[in-house]
């Protein structure tokens, strides 16, 4: 599948202008970061955010999410009985949207199956919903505290700012660096080319990746001693100059999910339903 | 292809059975696009260091099927994080190339084409050839009386592809042929 063939849907182009447009109201001063625990958090190797310590704008969360069911019922048809069913559910009490975002961000399948299941909506929209609910947030962190953190040192398999497996990678078109990335929070960092993120496994011989074609700037990496597997770009490959947008390059990317599931692989970035 | 949820939800709620995904508008510009409905390939990387001079630049090379189908350099290592000069870039011809030839080619003395032989032929020939210049220009002792046994009408040459075992050898032989030109790529 080639990355120029994909092209961003009306939909996606509205979500990312509502977010950006609310990112720009966002409190910053309301990312209250103790400094002295981020230090020992540094210290330890330990991801910078701890879940438990952080405070959301409820009331920004709620503006946004109301943007964006907006923009969900301009199109297809088939959103508008999931953008009542949400309405409702935020109306009754029964959806708290902060709760929401941090428990799509603990990749709480349990939490998120039970609630669809409340707010009688499909696991998969509530999920996506949370997820571009949890991303201007957690970007926002991520800006905020990148700072603290040498994104060339860390080579670590977790992001280091949530704490999260990356969802996708890609090869630098300098260097041919494997650079990781975040879904939350949006981080890139390093990581070293011949090693598993998730398990550390460098042993050469249980390391591999597949492709359709040579000329592809798209490889799956697969470990198989824990079966896992990176979706990765090879950025030196790619005809477009444009900077990789692996947000939507995730989306447009799906095939390589099935591929490597059906070559028998999952990914933390996934979970079990 | 009938996928089934369990395993694959991924955060972004992007699966087949989502509402949203049909809303967000992927298209394909054509359809001639390279599908990964196609066989794939698996591929293995494994790292090494150049063969050529002292700087010993790592390499990261890709082996599908047993062939060589990429040479880059290793950006994790700290002599030449990724970087390859032009000889380095170009490793991968030692392993793939069109060019390379197959037979052996022979001109014969003072002709202007080449002939293709035999190795039955170019080997035993080889060595004939050498020890005939050998024995002819073979020198026991020098202009002060002196036990040298050497040879001053042959040379040898030795190159960076060749790795260490085979340097011992070659340099071995030449010796063992009273060779005193003997030199290497890597000195010069």
């Amino acid at each position: 599948m080639h990355a120029e063939e994909i092209i961003p849907g009306k939909l996606y182009q509205q979500l990312e202008m509502v977010k950006i447009k609310a990112q720009k109201k966002y409190h910053v001063g309301k990312i209250r970061i103790d400094g002295i625990e981020l230090e020992k958090r540094i210290a330890q190797s330990q991801h910078l955010i701890d879940l438990n310590n952080i405070e959301m704008d409820r009331e920004w969360l709620e503006g946004l999410f109301k943007e964006y069911l907006l923009v969900l019922k301009k199109f297809k048809e088939e959103n508008a009985e999931f953008v009542t069913k949400l309405e409702q559910g935020f109306k009754q009490k029964q959806l708290d949207l902060e709760i929401l975002v941090k428990k799509v961000v603990c990749s709480d399948s349990d939490f998120l199956e039970a609630l669809a299941r409340k707010l009688e909506v499909k696991i998969e929209d509530l999920s996506f919903l949370g997820l571009w609910l949890a991303n201007p947030v957690f970007e926002l962190y991520a800006g905020k505290l990148k700072e603290r953190i040498n994104p060339d040192k860390w080579l670590r398999g977790y992001c280091p700012v949530c704490g999260n497996p990356p969802a996708m990678a890609y090869l630098r078109k300098d260097d041919g660096k494997k650079i990781l990335w975040c879904r939350f929070c949006g981080t890139k960092w390093s990581f070293l080319r011949l090693k598993c993120p998730f398990c550390s496994n460098e042993d050469q011989q249980t390391l591999r990746y597949f492709f359709a074609n040579e000329n592809d700037p798209h490889r799956i990496y697969v470990c198989d001693k824990c079966k896992k597997y990176v979706k990765t770009i090879d950025q030196r490959k790619r005809k477009e100059e444009d900077d990789l947008d692996l947000k939507w390059e995730n989306l447009a990317t799906l095939e390589l999910d099935f591929m490597a599931q059906r070559e028998g692989y999952s990914t933390p970035a996934t979970f079990e339903v | 292809m009938r996928v089934s949820r369990r395993g694959f939800l991924t955060i972004t709620g992007a699966t087949t059975g989502g509402a949203i995904l049909g809303s967000l508008g992927f298209r394909l510009k054509s359809a001639g696009a390279q599908t990964w409905d196609l066989k794939i390939k698996y591929a293995r990387e494994s790292t090494t260091i150049c063969p050529y001079c002292a700087v010993g630049c790592a390499l990261i090379v890709s082996v599908s099927d047993g062939k060589i189908i990429n040479i880059e350099g290793d950006p994790d290592h700290p002599i030449n994080q990724g970087s390859l000069c032009s000889k380095g870039e170009a490793l991968i011809q030692v392993a793939n190339n069109e060019r390379r030839l197959t037979t052996v080619k022979y001109r014969a003395p003072y002709s202007d084409h080449w002939e293709e032989k035999s190795w039955d032929w170019a080997l035993p020939e080889m060595a004939k050839r050498i020890r005939k210049t050998r024995d002819e220009s073979w020198i026991t002792k020098d202009a002060k009386g002196r036990l040298v046994n050497r040879t001053e009408a042959l040379a040898g040459l030795g190159g960076a592809a060749l790795d260490n075992e085979e340097c011992y050898l070659w340099s071995k032989l030449a010796r063992a042929l009273g060779i005193v030109y003997l030199e290497h790529q890597a000195r010069i």
